[in-house]
């Protein structure tokens, strides 16, 4: 093989020549030498990855710790069965990219796309329930921003129960203080979507003590303590499901690309190697869920 | 038939050969480029500029600070300006400007490679950081950060005006740019050195890039998150960090220094690295106790993980975390004075020439034992109480990360200069820059020691009268210190265009990079024709021996397979 | 102040005394490494300088106790220095049991002192000689730092979390006090002066601050009531006894809160937790999470209604019930008012007098 050619296959992905064998970049002496590369690579980025949603699940132990009852409380707005659901979406995504990949090393290409068309409706819906659960809680008022509305929240999910007969013991201190300090909120319904935080006070919102003032503070008080533990949890939620989410995105381009390359049998999937690195990268994906699902969902 | 290549090498050298600058000179041919010492170079000009703006904000400082109301600049201007010096210095320069620019050039050289192993992702990391530089950069021009370039919470997240977010999404970026270059590396030397270039035939440099990869793999992203988070509390308010939102501030500084604390080490392993090369090429001697750095090199990425609370003796920390801590601190201690005391043994019945590098290698090798030495101080938890943030920290801080990484890069740019743009430039005043700045660099700082011995706390726009003549003396040393910077910058630019010619081997130096010209080709080495490594490295004992001349230098037993071949 | 060249500062404190012999020790071992290494270098510059006539034969490359020699020696000097630091940072970390009290609450960009006997200042704290003092502070908003260098002595002031530093004074003197941790434009403008002053003209500047008085600086002195006092005024303002003393109509519906500082109370989530001033302070602000075992917890959050300084004087207050009497009060004393932080308080910071 000439270097001219072996610059052209190394560089560029839009090779037009046919090429018998698998393309050796030039940096590398041999194929064997490039496929370890790319495997020792995305161990590498794998490993950087999970320092980086570690950090967060310490965040999330920490504040657990910290603010044990609030979380035991909060937890309850996840729900389980959309938990559960996606966790078995993201088990069957994982099988079909195992067999994937099984099937690239064989060369199956057909099995291939098939077995990435199965991962990439999985991922689909897998994105399309997270989207379901967060617009839940939007409209719960529970995305921890400015407008984080506890109350709302609590009182909604004690009707609800209450409505499904679940609930037939009095409602919990914290219930009583939660409706308390909505209906107090409602008389004045500036106050509630201006709920006191930093943020809104240094924007020129509504100065801090005129919310105080305006919301009887002894309520109030109590109440913003256990509005911010809740505020906490799901920020750590948000961020943390969010940020899979983000991976859980990037993953379904990057298998797009990769049935696109399949299907048009460009010469970059010759080799299984771009495959196992997006399985490796998927595989990733689906066990930070593993931990996500039973620390945010399921313990109490 | 070493000596015969060696006389290619120089035959090479005659007629104007294709070479990495020369073989295309268009704008995309360097935009596009993936050959890794085109990517060094416009690492090296990026930085460069960077480095300029902090260096003129340091000015600023040092100017304002020569009053103790001073009057050139406001309180809210001088915090900016302190903030953008901090900030530019330490993720624009300091962080990538070792391992970007010489460690990306000399990288594959160094152990027989054609390139790094994913040439795309390196000029990746290049945009990367360019973007998140151009994001601080316009943070810093339109709005202002004022926060120091430690973001400690709530003040960053809740009370700070200004460009923060923007700022910490660059500082984010530029985090991905050092992530993607250490992947590079890590696997470069795990999966691509030459036949026969075992772990321990290694240069010490890459040792040194090599544990200095490990730690920005597993720091930067904890960095990274921190600091979205803080994004996301400041432009979102969710609540982590802020107390008016139910999270605990203290728990920021032990995420930050969870990475920032051995981000001193990303900046200090790879200049500790070039020392050993400099050393070893003027000595003309193998470094001494050769396993004994390389280990040190590890053993201070170890231990570097585990001291960041000796940032936080005077919070609410646990006493016995602190002494935890404490006692870590100190054994850092040892691994550093490892190297030292063998570079000292090293110029052991060596052949100690004077060339600038050394002479700026020499000055590393002082202010790195002042640096470290003073940290010390830091350490040990009852002096820290009294010295931690004031000028005493200032101090140690810069003589570590700025006398040593520093002073590690202008060494090894010397070093390598002719390697990387085939010119010599003017020696004299290579030479007459390292004293310079060297001294220089002593009367800027040295008086900051004093400074906050006596009580003058950082980050100080007014500060009491008593303070004053320490701060002279300092602004004074920073003058000329600023015109120890301005020198390189003439006579480097003056050599690249009238400089000599370099040959493959100015200082008759060992290691792969020496064996091929200067500047190496596109792929560095001919086509299908890696080096063989036979020998250890800094094999200069022909030289030693006194019958060495330059022409006639062993360069130990190097084999090419296929010699016959034509070169590109 | 003078502009002569100064090398020391006084060593004002206990603390700092003990300070000074390790951080010379320090400067020694410093000093004598330093010296090593760089004579050291210029040996062997000068002596294996290229072109000398020395014997370069048989070059050593490696050689196991070297290294054992210069990797032992500074390990064990440095375990030295850890002890010796440890040590005296543990005597320096907990405040003896009879230290007096004042509490400190910073925000940006000032000072405010609140001593026990109802005495506020801002910016400037009146120290006796010899006494131990526990200082207990917090801050309103961003992280601050109490740093005073001739007590060789800081400590951060975190909001929402109570932060205790001690020094016995030993050296009469007006000493600089400066915020260390970065906190905002005015930053360097946050402090003032620390006066430390014999027993008898300590009880004499306690004496003329009783009364309101302006006096140094811009600081001004609350006086008249003790912060028992002026706690107790709050105390009763805010009817609390109602609920935990008894008297009134919701009789019984709280614990009582005699003796209560320094007890051991078991909550109802099974935790048990020594009442103490992170205690109390949490209990007036976020009540839910230490209800009390056998009690129904019903009392009211204070977050918004007191403010740091307002629970320090209740604190003061709730301590004393059941131990000692505290004197009638009248109205409770309003706040101080803010420190000017224009250029007069350059002036004030760092342009007076020093201490003769």
């Amino acid at each position: 093989m000439s270097l001219h050619a072996l610059e052209t296959v190394g560089v560029g992905d839009d090779g037009h020549e046919e090429h018998a064998h698998q393309t050796v970049s030039i940096q590398y002496e041999n194929i064997e030498q490039q496929n370890e590369s790319y495997i020792v690579g995305m161990w590498s980025f794998l490993v950087t990855e999970v320092m980086f949603f570690g950090a967060l699940f310490l965040l999330y132990s920490l504040y657990r710790v910290l603010y044990f009852n609030a979380y035991l409380e909060a937890h309850q707005f996840l729900d389980v069965k959309w938990g559960t659901l996606n966790t078995m979406v993201l088990l069957v995504s994982s099988w079909s990219m195992v067999m994937a990949v099984y099937s690239g090393q064989k060369g199956r290409r057909k099995a291939v796309l098939v077995f990435l068309g199965i991962t990439q409706i999985c991922a689909a819906a897998f994105m399309g329930v997270k989207s379901i659960e967060y617009s839940k809680k939007f409209g719960e008022g529970l995305f921890p921003d400015a407008r984080f509305n506890y109350a709302k929240a609590l009182t909604m999910h004690h009707e609800e129960s209450k409505a499904s007969g679940n609930v037939h013991e009095p409602p919990s201190p914290r219930h009583v203080m939660a409706f308390k300090a909505l209906e107090e909120a409602e008389k004045a319904p500036e106050v509630t979507l201006a709920a006191p935080t930093a943020m809104a006070t240094l924007a020129g919102a509504p100065d801090k003590n005129q919310i105080k003032e305006a919301v009887p503070s002894a309520a109030w008080g109590t109440f913003e303590h256990e509005q911010n533990k809740a505020r906490i949890f799901f920020s750590i939620y948000f961020t943390m499901t969010g940020l899979h989410g983000v991976h859980v995105l990037i993953g379904m381009l990057l298998m797009g690309a990769l049935m696109y390359f399949y299907g048009s049998k460009h010469h970059c999937v010759e080799d299984y190697i771009p495959l196992e690195l997006i399985g490796l990268y998927w595989h990733f994906v689906d066990i930070v869920w593993i931990f996500l699902f039973p620390l945010m969902y399921l313990i109490s | 038939m070493s000596v015969s290549t060696v006389d290619r090498a120089i035959s090479q050298k005659e007629k104007v050969r294709e070479n990495y600058l020369n073989v295309a000179h268009t704008v995309e041919s360097w935009l596009l480029t993936t050959d890794h010492k085109r990517i060094a170079m416009m690492y090296l000009i990026s930085i460069s500029f960077f480095f300029v703006l902090g260096g003129i904000f340091a000015g600023l400082v040092r100017l304002e600070l020569t009053s103790p109301n001073g009057k050139l600049l406001s309180s809210e201007t001088y915090n900016k300006v302190f903030s953008a010096h901090g900030i530019i210095m330490v993720f624009l320069f300091l962080v990538p400007v070792i391992p970007a620019s010489i460690g990306n050039f000399m990288l594959p050289i160094m152990i027989g490679a054609r390139d790094l192993a994913f040439p795309r992702l390196n000029l990746l990391s290049w945009y990367l950081y360019m973007i998140g530089g151009g994001m601080i950069l316009a943070s810093i021009l339109f709005g202002g950060v004022d926060t120091g370039w430690t973001f400690y919470t709530p003040y960053s997240s809740i009370y700070a005006n200004g460009n923060v977010a923007l700022c910490l999404v660059g500082v984010f970026i530029a985090g991905f740019s050092s992530i993607t270059t250490g992947l590079n590396f890590i696997v470069t030397v795990h999966k691509m050195r030459a036949p026969g270039m075992t772990w321990f035939r290694m240069p010490l440099f890459i040792w040194a890039l090599y544990a200095t990869s490990v730690i920005i793999m597993l720091g930067t992203p904890v960095v990274a998150i921190t600091l979205l988070l803080v994004v996301i509390e400041r432009t979102l308010g969710f609540g982590i960090f802020s107390p008016e939102l139910g999270g605990d501030p203290v728990l920021f500084q032990h995420m930050f220094w969870f990475y920032s604390h051995p981000a001193v080490y990303i900046m200090m392993l790879p200049a500790l690295g070039v020392i050993n090369e400099i050393i070893a090429a003027n000595c003309k001697k193998r470094i001494f106790g050769y396993e004994f750095v390389a280990f040190s090199s590890i053993a201070i990425a170890v231990f570097g993980f585990i001291v960041w609370g000796h940032h936080m003796f005077a919070t609410s920390q646990s006493m016995y975390a602190s002494m935890v801590f404490s006692v870590i601190s100190f054994l850092v201690a040892v691994p550093s004075a490892i190297k030292v005391f063998n570079w000292i043994t090293t110029m052991y019945k060596g052949s100690v020439e004077l060339t600038s590098h050394m002479l700026f290698a020499l000055g590393f090798i002082g202010l790195f034992t002042i640096g470290g030495l003073t940290g010390l101080y830091l350490s040990s938890i009852a002096t820290d109480l009294h010295l931690t943030a004031t000028y005493f920290v200032v101090a140690h801080f810069h003589y570590v990360m700025v006398g040593g990484a520093l002073l590690g890069f202008m060494s090894g740019l010397h070093f390598w200069w002719p390697k990387m743009t085939g010119k010599m430039y003017n020696e004299f005043w290579g030479q007459l820059t390292a004293i310079l700045m060297f001294v220089g660099f002593n009367m800027t700082f040295f008086p900051q020691f004093i400074a906050g011995w006596l009580g003058m706390p950082r980050r100080y726009h007014f500060y009491a009268q008593e303070y004053q003549v320490w701060h002279v003396a300092s602004s004074l040393g920073a003058s000329v210190l600023g015109i120890a910077f301005i020198l390189p910058a003439i006579y480097l630019t003056h050599s690249l265009i009238a400089g000599k010619q370099a040959s493959a081997n100015p200082w008759n130096a060992v290691g792969l990079e020496w064996t091929i010209p200067s500047p190496p080709t596109t792929f560095n080495f001919p086509e299908n024709d890696l080096p063989v490594v036979t020998w250890e490295a800094y094999e200069y004992y022909k030289e030693q021996h006194g019958h060495g001349h330059s022409d006639e230098l062993e360069v130990g037993a190097f084999e090419w397979r296929e010699s016959e071949e034509a070169s590109v | 102040m003078d502009n002569e060249l100064r090398l020391t500062i006084p060593a004002a404190s206990e603390f700092a005394e003990q300070h000074d012999k390790l951080f010379h020790t320090i400067n020694l071992l410093a000093i004598f490494f330093t010296v090593i290494v760089f004579a050291g270098l210029a040996f062997m510059i000068i002596v294996y300088r290229k072109g000398s006539k020395v014997n370069r034969l048989r070059a050593p490359s490696h050689n196991s106790w070297l290294e054992a020699a210069w990797t032992i020696p500074p390990l064990v000097l440095g375990l030295a220095v850890f002890f010796w630091s440890a040590n005296l940072f543990a005597s320096a970390y907990n405040p003896p049991r009879n230290a007096k009290e004042i509490f400190v609450i910073g925000k940006q960009w000032m000072w405010h002192m609140q001593h026990s006997n109802g005495i506020r200042e801002n910016n400037e704290l009146h120290l006796p000689l010899g006494e131990p003092i526990k200082l207990t502070m917090i801050s309103q908003d961003v992280i601050h730092a109490f740093y005073v260098p001739e007590f060789r002595m800081q400590r951060m002031v975190e909001p929402g979390n109570y932060s205790v530093m001690w020094v016995t004074p030993s050296k009469p003197g007006k000493y600089h006090l400066f915020c260390n941790m970065y906190c905002g434009t005015q930053h360097s403008e946050m402090g003032g002066w620390v006066y430390v002053l014999p027993k008898e003209e300590y009880n004499r500047w306690v004496a003329s601050a009783a009364r309101p008085v302006a006096a140094g600086g811009i600081g001004s002195k609350m006086g008249g009531l003790s912060l028992a006092q002026q706690g107790r005024a709050l105390y009763e303002k805010r009817d609390c006894a109602s609920c935990h003393e008894g008297s009134g109509p919701s009789q019984g519906r709280g614990p009582s809160l005699a003796k209560l500082y320094g007890q051991r109370r078991q909550l109802q989530s099974g935790q048990s937790v020594v009442a103490d001033d992170a205690y109390l302070r949490n209990v007036l602000y976020y009540p839910n999470e230490y209800a009390l075992a056998g009690w129904q917890q019903s009392m009211p959050s204070y977050k918004g209604t007191l403010s740091e300084s307002d629970v320090l004087a209740i604190n003061a207050y709730v301590k004393t019930i059941g131990v000692s009497p505290v004197g009638e009060v009248g109205a409770p004393s309003s706040d101080a008012p803010a420190a000017d932080t224009t250029n007069q308080q350059w002036r004030y910071m760092y342009g007076g007098e020093s201490y003769k």
